[in-house]
């Protein structure tokens, strides 16, 4: 599903990855680990596309995306799920409309918004707090707001970024649980975090990158 | 297709709400550009209203040779009535000029000379559009060419200092109103700048979502459109006041008014298209 060959991306600065070779499968959850500035977010960002790759090839679901062309971005960023460590939810709307966000960019007809943005609320456990704005929530529940933004679109990828950076170990917890349940819809996910203790006791695969570089 | 329509159009009109204070400042701004301009059409209508009513004094005076008889002279006259331009005429006999000689001087020629000298003559009037010096001074100059006329007189010199100063005023207001355009239009933009640099975060989330330049442009620019009615609206209510101070004053002093049906439609497009293009201009400049 997601296919790293060679892949080396930089900063103006010289950092960034280099010559990262990986694969996840479909329905696979792996683990990007390493400590801050490893290159995490870099591996992140260059699959949704927001920093250019220099040299080598990464495939999503079969289509090579250093093909696509530039204005094609946003259409390629639809069928991706993003999940940030700041949420970056919108506060002046409510939790429903921000779930709804997606689907709304994408097209789809009001009834079926309104019919999948009540499944996942309903999934993850908030569907109470439909109509409350992102700042009259916890943390946690700001992050699986955004968990639930990324899964309503139905994604075959899923990219989190320190999902759990800003939050407790038990909140942590149920929010990897959320993620490794949607791995089975089919959707790879791809989570970038350094809490080790967090991922250890799942015993899922992962990555280990340390100044740009693949080190397991 | 039609329901992420609806949800811009949806997102325009609440963006606007949600930011007070730039769109009351847009809409504002919109509303002193509109005035200034509904104001100078005003006083343009009201100019060019003066001007016609003034040019219609506009008449080239013409007297015949003093030894052409009468209807040698009335031959003459029918030939200049021909001409390009001349709407109609007025044949002056000696009887005639005499009155006149009198109205002005308030003495009988007869009796100051013994007898009637002044010659015989015509004052023709120029159709509306050919009362323009350049004009004017190539019709005098072709009845001149007329065998038995002795003399042409118009008021050449008056005629072409009303025409320049008609036209630099035309010009002056021109690229006032064009200053003010472009003044406006920044100013519109800006405030959609602002606007748009509050939400610089939201939009960068769009964007990570997948949302297109289109899909982010569209509700900033509804919301301009939006800010540019409020403007129009509100130069509209207050143009209606200014309308009916100036029937009341109609009593007292001329004046011509500008029409509703040109000034409402006017007033709103102008607006609108105000909005449209600050906000435009402004959340490309962002969003390049």
């Amino acid at each position: 599903m997601i296919d790293f060959k060679n892949v080396t991306a930089t900063f103006s600065d010289n950092a960034g990855i280099f010559d990262l070779t990986f694969h996840i499968e479909k329905g696979e959850i792996v683990f990007l680990m390493g400590p801050t500035g490893a290159g995490k977010s870099t591996v992140l960002r260059a699959i949704y596309m927001d920093i250019p790759v220099q040299k080598g090839r990464i495939i999503i679901d079969g289509v090579d995306i250093s093909k696509i062309k530039k204005r094609k971005i946003p259409f390629f960023r639809r069928s991706i799920g993003t999940i940030f460590q700041d949420f970056k939810l919108l506060n002046d709307r409510t939790v429903f409309e921000n779930v709804a966000l997606p689907l709304h960019i994408n097209g789809v007809s009001r009834k079926v918004i309104n019919r999948k943005v009540h499944e996942v609320l309903e999934r993850i456990g908030l569907l109470d707090l439909k109509k409350e704005r992102p700042t009259n929530i916890s943390g946690g529940e700001q992050q699986r707001i955004a968990i639930a933004r990324a899964l309503v679109k139905d994604p075959k990828v899923i990219l989190a970024d320190e999902p759990t950076g800003n939050l407790d170990l038990v909140t942590s917890d149920e929010i990897v649980d959320l993620l490794d349940s949607a791995t089975q819809g089919g959707a790879a996910v791809l989570m970038a975090t350094h809490n080790f203790p967090l991922i250890r006791p799942r015993h899922k695969r992962f990555i280990e990158l340390s100044e740009g570089r693949q080190l397991a | 297709m039609i329901s992420k329509a609806a949800f811009l159009v949806f997102e325009g009109f609440r963006a606007l709400v949600r930011a007070k204070v730039p769109a009351i400042i847009s809409s504002i701004t919109i509303f002193i550009t509109l005035m200034i301009f509904s104001i100078a059409y005003f006083g343009y209508i009201n100019l060019k209203g003066y001007s016609l009513e003034f040019r219609k004094q506009y008449r080239i005076d013409v007297f015949f040779d003093a030894s052409l008889d009468r209807d040698q002279c009335l031959d003459i006259f029918n030939s200049i009535l021909l001409i390009d331009g001349i709407e109609q005429g007025d044949f002056i006999d000696r009887d005639r000029a005499a009155k006149i000689f009198e109205r002005y001087f308030h003495k009988d020629v007869t009796e100051i000379v013994g007898t009637n000298p002044l010659p015989l003559g015509g004052k023709f009037e120029v159709a509306p559009e050919y009362r323009d010096v350049r004009i004017m001074s190539a019709i005098a100059d072709k009845i001149r060419l007329i065998n038995g006329v002795d003399l042409t007189v118009f008021q050449s010199g008056l005629i072409k200092k009303i025409d320049g100063f008609l036209d630099n005023l035309l010009t002056l207001a021109f690229i006032i109103g064009g200053a003010i355009l472009i003044v406006s239009i920044i100013m519109v933009s800006n405030t959609i700048r602002l606007t748009i640099h509050s939400k610089r975060g939201d939009i960068s989330t769009l964007r990570l979502l997948g949302a297109t330049d289109r899909f982010i442009k569209l509700p900033f620019i509804i919301e301009g459109i939006l800010q540019g009615l409020g403007g129009a609206l509100l130069s509209l209510m207050t143009l209606w006041l200014f309308y009916l101070l100036m029937q009341y004053l109609q009593g007292y002093m001329r004046t011509y008014l500008i029409s509703p049906e040109l000034l409402i439609p006017g007033n709103i497009i102008i607006g609108m298209s105000l909005g449209l293009i600050g906000s435009y201009r402004g959340i490309s400049k962002y969003l390049k």
